[in-house]
């Protein structure tokens, strides 16, 4: 199920759950299992329909990930012989037994989202809803995800309807494709059959170079194995190598200055960094990526000087102001309207409608910063940031859980931003967001960062962790990281 | 990934219910039995037990907990005048014998209550007090692990929002931190609501499930300690163990039937001690005759 964020696919999707359904006023008739809905007894709707959410921290319940599983069938009033049994026979099918008596408070994203899925395929449901279940993984584990939903579907018959911003990794594997449109259906096919009308953006990777490349196909590729095979059959290609545009000289002040930095939480707990050095230079934007739970976030921290090292050196100088876009952009609303908060940092009233001029949201000002959507409380958080006129902006996560027009319009403001001269760090597991506006990325693995390099060479070296256009691109042409290099480079070739 | 490591406590291996009923009993007859042989032996006991489980003694915790008992001790005859042995007087009231006696009697009460609390709440993990609850409540058990859950992630939440009130710039205010903090948990709350509803904790009949499996060797150790509890309740039902320290301080029973309860109530407290020196010499026998380098248990 595709659409764009508030098109109504959480509201269907919850309307197909007794016990999830919004209150309100509903026509028509909901068959599921060949029964209304109304008709349904609560423990059939329970057993029948499994529902994985968005956010896998709020949908724990439990403090263990054994208890987390049981949970389902204790309501159910099953025995400790049965429950024991399943957990068991669960745990292995969907490899948990390591975190098995973990503290759901130390799991990662990525294993927190299996657990949840785990927790509802304990009741075997006939129907799996998830919506938009991998939003808020890396690309890793969000393909994990993924996989143990294809193989439900696959092995068990599970019916599973799965709403998602990105479906490069579903797509291929789907019946059917739905799309809403401000709550209207508006296409209702097989993936291979959709028809030209369909919006590029909610069509995976490799389609969407497609259609960019020869408009008047009409044949959908669906994988990136289908788009290589065919820029491999129709092109001759000559040029293979994607020019670096070199960026004029900046001035190679470094703002920032790390050096061997060594960090932990407590004296028991291991290390979260170990020998990590690392340069800023000023006016530039810098990404740092790695998966769900490398340390990233705690690096801005001690950026931030919130968190202290305990070996090494980092002096962060008064003269530069450094200010943080927290993950959750709740956290720094205080105020019951966007234009009171606002006032509370700035109160020159000028530059608060500039700022929100620049970035789109001088509608907004008279809504209360919880009922924006995720984008735009994103971007009032910016607003908010920016009036404090900082040197240093530490993005963290700014793409997270965002469809594809909003992430678009975060990474173009961060693209601007740049030119009032103002130094962004950015942490991420968006390989995208990081490939189309940094200046410079680094990996962060095994508690240091192990290589930095500019964007479109970066994201070429890799092939596992790095952008599906590079992965589409590799061997083929080098240095191409996103969509537009890859459409240019095969413009560049002649057509066999 | 944080790995947290802990003492490793091989007595806490019992199943819940014995393991809790033992607690009660040691603790209680410690605290009301009033005979000080008793509370010897209770207290050897515990430190015994403290001291293999921790594998160390700190001389800091030594020097503490003596200032702590010799505190107690003095106290006491300050404010009761009560006995008949006057050693001297202190602003025209008596300091008596009885009551300098009295007091130390009560620091080890105390200290070793405290001891074998520390260790009750290392063996007692929230598992096993959400187990033995749920077995008849279980919708509270589930209250429980819903609290357990929240406390951390809220106290990560408020470092989170303090973070980044400092990034801003702003004089950090904690009262307007804390209403951040709590119109966020209220938001989130309304999908762990969903997320419960979902998987039918709206239904009835829930049970409670644990991983605690209670086999024939918990059940030879609840009846090992019943046994033992109603050998000595008697006695001090007869008054086989009574001791007195006021007026003035009476003898220490010593007849066969109380010696015989001193026995008993001996097995009982060293029961933690011995199960960690069985468990410790196979262990650490079997590796080192296999070779297998010596792992801790991850918690």
């Amino acid at each position: 199920m595709c659409g764009r964020s508030g098109s109504g696919k959480t509201t269907l999707l919850k309307l197909l759950k007794k016990q999830l359904a919004p209150y309100g006023e509903r026509t028509g008739d909901i068959f599921v299992l060949g029964k209304k809905i109304e008709e349904q007894s609560e423990q059939e709707s329970v057993t029948a329909v499994g529902f994985v959410m968005q956010n896998s921290n709020t949908s724990i319940v439990t403090e263990t990930v054994w208890r987390e599983l049981a949970f389902g069938l204790e309501s159910l009033g099953k025995s400790s012989d049965e429950i024991r049994r399943k957990t068991a026979e669960i745990s292995v099918y969907f490899g948990l037994e390591p975190i098995y008596n973990k503290k759901t408070e130390y799991l990662s994203g990525g294993e927190r989202q299996i657990v949840n899925l785990a927790s509802v395929m304990l009741h075997e449901p006939e129907i799996l809803l998830l919506d938009e279940p991998t939003s808020r993984l890396d690309t890793i584990s969000a393909k994990k995800l993924i996989s143990h939903i294809i193989r439900l579907n696959r092995e068990l018959g599970t019916t599973v309807i799965i709403s998602e911003h990105y479906t490069d990794d579903i797509f291929s594997y789907a019946n059917r494709v739905i799309l809403l449109e401000k709550g209207k259906l508006i296409e209702n096919s097989h993936p291979k059959h959709i028809s030209q009308n369909f919006s590029e953006i909610f069509l995976p990777t490799s389609a969407r170079i497609h259609r960019a490349i020869s408009p008047n196909a009409n044949e959908i590729l669906v994988t990136s194995a289908e788009i290589r095979r065919y820029i491999l059959d129709n092109y001759t290609i000559t040029k293979n190598i994607m020019p670096i545009s070199s960026q004029p000289e900046q001035n190679n002040e470094n703002i920032l200055k790390i050096r061997n930095i060594y960090f932990r939480y407590s004296k028991n707990e291991s290390d979260i960094l170990t020998n990590l050095s690392l340069d800023v230079k000023k006016g530039e934007i810098f990404s740092i990526i790695g998966s769900n739970g490398s340390g990233k976030s705690t690096l801005l921290k001690i950026i931030l000087g919130t968190e202290k090292i305990y070996s090494g050196f980092y002096k962060r100088s008064k003269k530069i102001k450094i200010s943080m876009l927290p993950q959750d952009p709740r956290e720094i609303f205080f105020k019951s309207t966007v234009e009171e908060d606002l006032l509370s940092v700035c109160d020159n009233k000028e530059r608060i409608s500039d700022i929100c001029e620049f970035l789109g949201i001088s509608e907004l000002m008279s809504r209360h910063p919880y009922d924006l959507s995720g984008g735009e409380q994103q971007k009032t958080a910016l607003a908010k940031i920016l009036l404090t006129s900082p040197d240093i902006i530490l993005l963290d996560e700014p793409t997270k859980a965002m469809d594809f027009e909003s992430r678009q319009s975060v990474i173009s403001i961060i693209r601007n931003l740049k030119k009032s001269g103002v130094t962004q760090i950015i942490v991420t597991h968006d390989t995208r967001t990081a490939s189309e506006c940094s200046d410079r990325c680094a990996f962060l693995f095994n508690k240091n960062i192990v290589s930095i390099d500019e964007p479109k060479r970066f994201f070429s070296q890799l092939t596992y962790f790095t952008t599906p256009e590079a992965q589409i691109a590799r061997g083929i042409f080098q240095n191409a990281v996103t969509m537009s290099d890859v459409v240019e480079m095969c413009r560049k070739n002649n057509i066999k | 990934m944080i790995i947290i490591m802990q003492n490793e406590c091989a007595f806490s291996k019992i199943h819940p219910l014995p393991l809790f009923m033992w607690f009660v009993s040691v603790i209680s007859f410690t605290v009301l039995a009033m005979n000080p042989i008793i509370v010897i032996i209770s207290f050897i006991g515990a430190v015994a037990h403290r001291i293999l489980v921790s594998k160390k003694i700190s001389v800091k915790s030594i020097i503490g907990n003596a200032v702590f008992m010799m505190m107690i001790t003095i106290i006491n005859p300050l404010f009761s005048h009560h006995g008949v042995t006057e050693l001297f007087f202190l602003g025209g009231l008596p300091v008596t014998l009885e009551a300098l006696i009295f007091g130390f009697f009560m620091s080890i009460v105390i200290q070793t209550s405290i001891l074998w609390c520390l260790s009750m709440s290392e063996c007692m993990t929230s598992d096993k007090i959400i187990h033995l609850i749920g077995k008849i409540f279980p919708k509270i058990a589930v209250l429980i692990s819903l609290i357990l859950r929240f406390i951390p992630l809220m106290k990560d939440k408020y470092k989170r929002i303090i973070d980044s009130q400092t990034a801003l710039g702003e004089p950090i205010s904690y009262l307007s931190a804390f209403s951040v903090l709590v119109s966020i948990f209220l938001e989130d709350s309304i999908d762990t609501a969903d997320s419960m509803k979902s998987r039918g904790a709206e239904l009835k009949n829930r049970t409670n499930y644990s991983n605690f499996k209670f086999s024939p060797k918990d059940f030879c150790f609840l009846i090992f300690d019943v046994i033992i509890c109603a050998v000595i309740i008697i006695s001090i039902k007869k008054g086989c163990l009574n001791f007195s320290f006021y007026p003035s301080i009476s003898e220490i029973p010593t007849e066969n039937s109380a010696c015989f309860s001193y026995i008993m109530f001996a097995i009982l407290a060293f029961v933690p001690a011995a199960v960690e020196v069985i468990f410790w010499t196979r262990f650490v026998s079997i590796s080192s005759v296999l070779n297998i380098p010596m792992k801790k248990q991850k918690h």
